[in-house]
């Protein structure tokens, strides 16, 4: 579904990715952890085509994204660490008018809407304005307003930031069910456990460079096989080995 | 339904939602800001209106006078437009989080590109309501234009703002595409644009300046035609001019029709190279400005620390800090600044040059006063709205940041102190020697010079002092765009207040004179008595102003939660 082919992006003279090539399989979830700075946002946006790359490229589905962005970006869900609403449409009203850019029947748009209300608890609010909402009731509205057309691939940052533990279990269970019916799912993030608990496959990024890729086992196996260790364990032994550990518990 | 449609019809869901928040939550609010701008657009109609008439009896020079005022009016409302579509585009296609949101959807980036520029005409159109539409209706009110005029003069207006939001967002275009990391530069080269138009104006008006002033058809005639190159036939608004002009004798003029046209031909060609290139180059433009990252390092203690704690010393330290990283702030942000340079800037130019300006006759009492306070009401109204757009928000940007420094083991009296010094010292700075440069260059009486930078000081305190407290009052701690914080109720008032503190200072300040040098109504002990007693009554009202202001502020934010 994604194929990065030496993928470098420049930030003026500094290197946030360095020739990075994946490959992530369709109807699989792939967790993209490493520390502050290391590359996983610009990878994210330039696989959603916000960034281009300096050189390489990027495939979804088999097409350039550079060449096929529109086509792409209609079967593609990108939800930011930073989302933006319009403040002044309640929740409901954003729904729509995302439903509507992704052309969805109206019948099937309200279903949908209904479906997700009901899964977050967002009923009581979704009519008032997104301004009063917290954070969480606005990550909630995001990830909804992500997956409502029904996305082959999600692309993810940073997906529980803000949501309480009840709402963190709807969002694990949420994204694995997505990928049994088929979606793949690309997520960027800092929380660890979450990533061993819920990817298929799990990529590290150390200075712009993917330093290991596999399942949690076969990432264990290469944290010298002891089999009380964690990701955690992993991820930092990674890091020192391949340079300075910089702020991973972010 | 189109994507397009999806998003203009969300859009006026969400003013329409802000419209019923607003009316619902304060009439009071509406009310004030409804008949503020009326009261805005009746002056400026008033103004037009006794302008036009007044030259309405020379009918040798009247209807030149006229040709010209509508063609520089069109003229410099056009460059002053596509300046500022040029800097609301940047951003807004660029920089704004609704752009990122848009590109990740499905919409292409012509859709993106006539959704944003759509936003940046209803911006210009603000401007063209208050300036353009009291001038045209004053305009057809003086030459008794029958209705049709009219009907052309909305049509010409709703063409030509089009016009200046095409080209600005194309050169937008441009910058974001070719000149990705030169933001600091096009700036300044945007500056250096207006200087130059400038220089060119003085220098064309230097050449009367042996010439001795008589309102004639002649010398109207000389001193016009130092200014023919706004009635150039390839600029826009030189055909806006004709096609009214032509209206207004007769609405059904063949002249009329024919500069319609020829404008509606050059809003449709440019709308079509305006999408092209939004096609051509938005998104890769968009990659390149996000992409473009300055890696200047600050050190940490610089020029402005040694000198704010050197000028400032006898304030506390914490203040002094807070003090300082307001002035980075501010400096670290060329789109606010360089407002603040062009307009000030504008003004010590021309103060600078006054004495080229032909009519001046500086050997009269009268002129040296009559310029003299024309210049200091120039710079104060300027200042007041100044104090407005970068004081006002002051306390509304610490926003979600606020409890860096409400947080801080300082008292929140102090917050307020520090903010109400760097705006009047910023004030001050911009303000005395401007004021200074004006008097001196006019040689003005050494009383006269001591009188307006008296004046000037009063003004500089009372506004800043008015700023302050309404950031307090009408916080606005959501937004980060501080012309988003001063759209609002809080800015709107604050701006009329300071307008209203302005005048009555002037208007006061300035009575004894006038009655002396302009009307001759009293004698010169007369005169000393009465000037007097206005230097107590303007004291009175700046100290009023400020001690009520720092009383309520301080009250308010002892209380204020965040």
């Amino acid at each position: 579904m994604i194929e990065l082919k030496n993928v470098t992006k420049l930030y003026g003279n500094k290197k946030a990715v360095d020739c990075l090539n994946l490959n992530v399989p369709t109807g699989k979830l792939f967790a993209f952890i490493g520390p502050n700075g290391a590359g996983k946002t610009t990878t994210v946006k330039m696989m959603a085509g916000l960034l281009h790359p300096t050189s390489g490229e990027i495939f979804i589905d088999g097409k350039n994204i550079s060449n096929d962005s529109l086509d792409l970006k209609r079967i593609i869900a990108y939800i930011p660490d930073q989302p933006f609403l319009y403040e002044k449409l309640s929740g409901r009203e954003f729904l729509n008018f995302i439903g509507q850019v992704y052309r969805m029947p109206k019948s099937e748009l309200n279903a949908e809407i209904d479906r997700y209300l009901e899964l977050f608890q967002m009923k009581e609010y979704i009519d008032q304005l997104i301004e009063s909402y917290s954070l969480g009731m606005k990550q909630k509205i995001v990830i909804t307003a992500g997956i409502l057309h029904k996305p082959r691939l999600i692309v993810v940052d940073e997906p529980l930031v803000g949501l309480d533990p009840s709402n963190v279990k709807v969002v694990k269970e949420l994204f694995r069910q997505l990928v049994r019916n088929g979606a793949t799912i690309f997520m960027s993030t800092h929380i660890l456990s979450i990533a061993q608990e819920i990817a298929d496959i799990i990529g590290v990024i150390y200075q712009g460079k993917l330093i290991a890729q596999g399942t949690f086992e076969e990432l264990k196996y290469q944290g010298k096989n002891n089999p009380n260790v964690n990701l955690e364990d992993i991820f930092l032994t990674l890091c020192r080995e391949t340079g300075e550990t910089t702020d991973a518990r972010g | 339904m189109s994507t397009l449609s999806a998003l203009y019809r969300f859009r006026f869901r969400a003013l329409a939602n802000q419209a019923t928040q607003q009316l619902d939550n304060n009439k009071l609010k509406f009310i004030i800001v409804s008949s503020s701008a009326l009261v805005l657009w009746v002056s400026i109609f008033v103004f037009f209106h006794r302008s036009l008439r007044f030259v309405g009896p020379f009918e040798e020079i009247g209807d030149v006078v006229r040709l010209y005022f509508l063609a520089l009016f069109f003229f410099a409302l056009g460059v002053m437009l596509v300046i500022s579509n040029i800097i609301i585009n940047y951003s807004s296609l660029f920089h704004s989080p609704e752009s990122d949101y848009l590109i990740s959807l499905p919409v292409s980036s012509g859709r993106i590109f006539f959704y944003k520029l759509t936003e940046s005409i209803a911006f210009s159109s603000w401007a063209f309501l208050f300036l353009g539409s009291p001038l045209l209706i004053a305009f057809g009110i003086d030459r008794h234009a029958n209705w049709l005029y009219y009907v052309w003069t909305v049509l010409f207006s709703a063409v030509f703002i089009i016009l200046p939001a095409l080209v600005g967002s194309s050169f937008s275009i441009i910058i974001g595409r070719f000149l990705p990391r030169h933001r600091r530069a096009i700036v300044l080269a945007l500056i250096g644009i207006v200087a130059i138009a400038l220089a060119f104006v003085i220098t064309q008006m230097a050449d009367l300046r042996g010439t001795r002033f008589e309102f004639t058809a002649g010398w109207m005639q000389q001193f016009m035609g130092k200014l023919s190159f706004a009635q150039n036939p390839l600029l826009p608004s030189f055909w806006v001019t004709r096609g009214l002009f032509s209206a207004v004798e007769s609405a059904g003029a063949p002249d009329t029709i024919f500069f319609f046209l020829l404008l509606l031909s050059q809003v449709l060609f440019l709308g079509l190279v305006a999408h092209w290139m939004a096609s051509l180059f938005y998104f890769s433009g968009y990659s390149l400005v996000r992409s473009s990252r300055h890696d200047k390092k600050y050190k940490p203690t610089s020029l402005v620390d040694w000198l704010t704690h050197l000028v400032l010393w006898f304030l506390g330290r914490p203040l002094r800090l807070i003090i300082i990283k307001d002035i980075k702030t501010l400096m670290r942000d060329p789109v606010q600044w360089t407002q603040l340079l062009i307009f000030f800037g504008l003004l010590a130019i021309y103060f600078i040059n006054i004495k080229n300006i032909p009519y001046i006759n500086l050997q009269e009492n009268m002129w040296q006063y009559l310029v003299s306070s024309l210049n200091l009401v120039a710079t104060t109204l300027t200042l007041a709205t100044f104090t407005t757009r970068f004081v006002y928000p002051q306390i509304s940007l610490e926003g979600k940041r606020f409890w860096i420094i409400g947080m801080m083991p300082l008292k929140r009296e102090d917050i307020f102190y520090s903010k109400l010094v760097f705006a009047l010292a910023g004030a001050i700075i911009i303000t005395e020697p401007l004021v200074f440069i004006s008097s001196y260059q006019l040689e003005v009486p050494s009383f006269m010079l001591m009188h307006h930078l008296y004046v000037a000081f009063l003004i500089c305190l009372g506004l800043s002092s008015i700023a302050v407290t309404l950031g307090v009052l009408y916080p606005n701690m959501r937004e980060d765009n501080p012309s988003k914080i001063v759209s609002g109720f809080g800015g709107t008032l604050t701006l009329v207040m300071s307008l209203l503190y302005v005048l009555s200072i002037i208007v006061i300040g300035s009575l004894p004179s006038h009655l002396y040098y302009v009307l001759h109504r009293i004698n010169v002990e007369t005169f000393m008595q009465f000037q007097t007693i206005s230097i107590i009554v303007i004291s009175a009202i700046a100290i009023i102003t400020t001690g009520f202001s720092v009383w309520l502020g301080l009250r308010t934010i002892r209380k204020m939660e965040v």
